[in-house]
């Protein structure tokens, strides 16, 4: 019977097995390789490390550049500090208030459609990879998301909230 | 030779080890003598001399730059937070350093009867018989290019100063309105090529001896491409970011020693990458003609497309003067945004009717 201990077994069989399922046949997808070598590791996992494990060692070398070059220079500088020369710059007169004061709500409002646009050219890279494939569908539902979204643009330019003044 | 590891031959290791090597370096120098072009151009389209007094015509100043601000005192302000002032410059340096890493620069080169393509994140499968490279290079480009922007923002706002906080606040803000127009201008190149990987997108050009580019079927989205990348990187016409006749030197105003260094090394590593990038999905990459049969011609076609880029962005920053903000915001949001949403539209159109 499935009491509540079983039932917590029997969904996480289900949940092993539908992984199992996925890997299996995104394996099997690489019909160019051979039995053996599917079995022996599998191909996805050999592309993964051919294609990614040299931009590992690009960042590996990029990071190691970085603070190696960081560390000289405050290794070799001079070092005289004095407490004018550590404050903020404010072109020769001493500094008044602080910097951390409240800045304009249009950079605010900028992230926020960056973010609403930013999603859409999301949207937009799978259809463009298989536009050709997907023929007449695809455009008119594409066609579908741009106008919707052209709307919200009219909008939010009628609002003036592209205004910068 | 035949030793394997994790199921890949060892020529591949030492391939892979050559080749980051050598794009770093030619990516370091290529920085370092950007800056010294830049000098030299701009003071010959000014009818001045520019840098001559290190070595022959000044070949030395980007070394002798180098030396002098590494003999630099680092001050980091009092009122400073010291970790992030710290760490922003290398988080604008790596990413711009790293992008490089999926842009193919070369055909395929036998060395010992094992095929080498010329491309950091490639490799050639014995098995398959064909190259892989990363399949999504597109992506992890998008991707690496919108992570220099929190180096800068952060330099802004950790500086604790006036002229720095403004500074990285404009650079956010025109970073990502520009970054979204970029991203928009290159989907129509996606809908013709079908793929985000470069190697592809490459070899989608061949035709015609290497000379089918996607510039002559998509000259609209090069443009918007080029002219938002400018904007992206803080190119001028769109350098308001470090704007020095109103904001000292904006996001960068209390760095000092290489720290300073390396924002302007970030700047010229985009630099790079963004016409390496333009070259590649437009101008053809590295194919020309007789590029299959010579594999050397291809590096050398990819230079020359590449400097050819960087002589465009050094020739625009000659001729234009600097953009108001709100111009740029009005260029940007205004104007860039629904031409390349439309060009789109149009591509989509047009290739459907042309295939049916």
């Amino acid at each position: 019977m499935l009491d509540k201990k079983n039932l917590i077994k029997y969904v996480f069989d289900v949940y092993v097995y539908s992984i199992l399922v996925f890997f299996i046949n995104r394996t099997s997808r690489h019909t160019e390789y051979p039995v053996e070598t599917i079995l022996a590791i599998p191909p996805w996992r050999l592309q993964m490390l051919g294609t990614y494990l040299p931009i590992l060692l690009l960042v590996i070398v990029a990071v190691l550049f970085g603070f190696v070059t960081l560390l000289l220079s405050s290794l070799i500088g001079p070092k005289k500090s004095s407490r004018i020369k550590l404050a903020p710059y404010e072109c020769g007169c001493e500094p008044v208030g602080t910097a951390r004061e409240r800045f304009s709500i249009k950079f605010y409002l900028i992230a926020m459609l960056f973010i609403l646009f930013d999603i859409e050219a999301v949207f937009l890279y799978p259809w463009a990879i298989l536009y050709k494939k997907l023929g007449v569908f695809g455009l008119v539902e594409m066609g579908v998301f741009i106008l919707i979204l052209f709307v919200g643009y009219i909008y939010v330019w009628k609002k003036g909230a592209l205004e910068w003044d | 030779m035949d030793t394997m590891i994790l199921g890949l031959p060892m020529i591949y290791y030492v391939a892979m080890i050559t080749k980051v090597l050598v794009a770093f370096i030619f990516v370091l120098l290529t920085v370092a003598y950007a800056t010294y072009a830049e000098r030299k151009i701009i003071g010959h389209m000014q009818v001045r001399l520019g840098p001559m007094r290190t070595g022959w015509h000044g070949l030395l100043q980007p070394i002798a730059d180098g030396v002098k601000l590494f003999f630099k005192e680092e001050i980091i302000p009092s009122s400073s937070s010291r970790f992030a002032f710290i760490i922003a410059p290398l988080i604008a340096l790596i990413p711009a350093f790293i992008t490089f890493a999926v842009i193919p620069f070369g055909g395929v080169m036998e060395v010992a009867g094992y095929k080498i393509p010329l491309q950091i994140a490639g490799y050639y499968d014995t098995v398959a018989g064909r190259i892989f490279d990363v399949n999504v290079g597109m992506l992890y480009i998008l991707a690496m290019s919108s992570l220099g922007v929190y180096g800068i923002v952060l330099a802004g706002w950790s500086s604790n100063s006036k002229y720095s906080l403004l500074g990285g606040l404009r650079a956010s803000a025109q970073m990502i309105s520009y970054e979204l127009s970029a991203g928009l201008a290159v989907v129509s190149v996606f809908m013709l090529s079908g793929t985000l990987s470069l190697h592809e997108i490459v070899m989608q050009q061949s035709a015609f001896n290497g000379m089918n580019w996607y510039i002559f079927k998509q000259p609209l989205a090069f443009f918007l491409f080029f002219v938002c990348s400018l904007a992206e990187i803080n190119r001028t016409p769109f350098d308001l970011p470090e704007a020095e006749s109103e904001l000292v030197s904006g996001f960068c105003t209390e760095y000092s020693s290489m720290k300073y260094a390396m924002f302007f090394m970030a700047e010229y590593a985009n630099m790079v990458t963004v016409c390496a990038l333009s070259a590649t999905l437009f101008l053809g990459g590295w194919q020309g003609p007789f590029a299959d049969t010579f594999t050397i011609l291809g590096p050398l076609y990819f230079i020359a497309k590449l400097y050819f880029l960087m002589f465009v962005c050094i020739w625009i920053r000659a001729t234009l003067p600097r953009y108001r903000y709100d111009q740029l915001m009005y260029l940007g949001w205004k104007v860039l945004l629904p031409v390349s949403l439309l060009n789109i539209v149009v591509t989509g159109l047009v290739g459907y009717f042309i295939s049916h």
